[in-house]
């Protein structure tokens, strides 16, 4: 009696449960998977904030500050020809530079590339120079925008 | 398009098999595998514990994404767990409530394998590993209750710890080797981690593969022919 109902056009009982079976073994995985990603993956970084300021008297001179704007890192630098700002990310391989004060340079501690506080390379592998960030002083403040 | 996957499906299949004969393997240990008639819920725990330990090494290690195993840190890291990432709640809900099942299952299935007499010769040492597992499975419940470093566990683990006290002569000793020092303190925290995460993890895995390896070399116990052939 199965036989004619096999036989016959359209889904049988056997493939119907395969399907069925299948389908929901796949969303058992895509919900599980769902809870894997959601629980691993790092919330949304805030790219609100427009402007950053700063009181010009936490970079004294002689110092170096680095800080977060718009999501990225940003190093400012007090030194004899007043503040300078960069993005720290070294254009050879993406390490961070800091401030050397003795030897007045930006110095990126993966491959010694070296610049100076025009962002210009001084020695060292980077291929271009360090990317300049805009900054403005309006009453002892530095304001990033 | 159908007959085009399969066609695809089944190439693949046959270039792995033809390289590592797997095919019989899955023939002879999973479908064309000889059980005695008449298996019931009792034969499935020694299964079902193994599959409770798979969960708990899956959910372990997504908590340890972020658990952080220091006193400064461990109870906020897990307050972190519990409030801030996205299920994080479910996964150390489900590790929690893995442990205590787990405990339960193994215990259910000792009992079935007593009481069915399926220790007996020749089945010996699958009874011992399954006995050296169930300690270790009290052992690893153990040693990552303190891990929260919460009041609870701090305290649970002192009164425990202390058990071994009232040994002649060597008493104090274990205790102080447990603790790693006189009283709980960080250096305990990071041993029983040590031992949570790594140490018992791999015993067990080893045992667990031992265990499972004599199972299929002796087959499954059938109360109803005790003394005859080897199972099959």
């Amino acid at each position: 009696m199965n036989e004619t109902a096999s036989n016959t056009a359209g889904t049988d009982r056997r493939t119907f449960l395969q399907w069925l079976i299948s389908g929901l073994l796949l969303g058992a995985f895509a919900a599980a998977a769902n809870v894997a990603v959601r629980f691993l993956m790092p919330p949304p970084k805030a790219k609100k904030a427009t402007e950053l300021s700063i009181p010009t008297a936490q970079v004294p001179l002689g110092s170096s500050l680095v800080v977060e704007h718009k999501g990225e890192p940003v190093i400012i630098v007090h030194s004899d020809v007043g503040f300078v700002a960069f993005s720290p990310v070294c254009t050879h391989l993406g390490c961070l530079v800091k401030w050397v004060r003795d030897e007045n340079i930006l110095l990126c501690p993966c491959h010694a590339g070296k610049f100076d506080l025009t962002g210009k390379v001084i020695a060292g592998p980077p291929p271009e120079p360090l990317h300049p960030v805009k900054f403005e002083i309006q009453n002892e403040t530095i304001v990033l925008v | 398009m159908n007959l085009w996957l399969k066609k695809i499906y089944l190439a693949v299949l046959e270039w792995i098999d033809y390289r590592t004969g797997v095919n019989d393997l899955i023939k002879d240990q999973l479908t064309e595998y000889r059980v005695p008639p008449k298996l019931n819920f009792w034969y499935s725990l020694g299964g079902l514990s193994l599959f409770i330990f798979g969960l708990q090494l899956v959910t372990g290690v997504f908590l340890l994404v972020y658990y952080v195993p220091s006193t400064d840190e461990a109870f906020e890291s897990v307050q972190r767990i519990m409030v801030d990432i996205p299920y994080g709640w479910m996964i150390r809900s489900a590790h929690a409530a893995g442990s205590h099942s787990m405990i339960f299952v193994v215990i259910l299935h000792m009992l079935s394998v007593l009481f069915m007499g399926s220790y007996k010769k020749p089945r010996e040492i699958t009874w011992l590993t399954g006995c050296a597992l169930l300690f270790l499975t009290l052992g690893i419940c153990f040693t990552g209750y303190l891990l929260p470093w919460s009041q609870l566990s701090f305290w649970a683990t002192t009164v425990a710890t202390n058990i071994p006290q009232p040994i002649p002569v060597v008493g104090p000793y274990i205790v102080r080797l447990i603790r790693g020092g006189e009283n709980i303190n960080p250096d305990t925290l990071n041993r029983f981690f040590a031992l949570h995460v790594v140490v018992i993890p791999a015993v067990m895995l080893a045992l667990a593969a031992a265990h499972m390896y004599l199972i299929r070399v002796l087959g499954i116990s059938d109360p109803k022919k005790p003394d005859t052939d080897s199972g099959e």
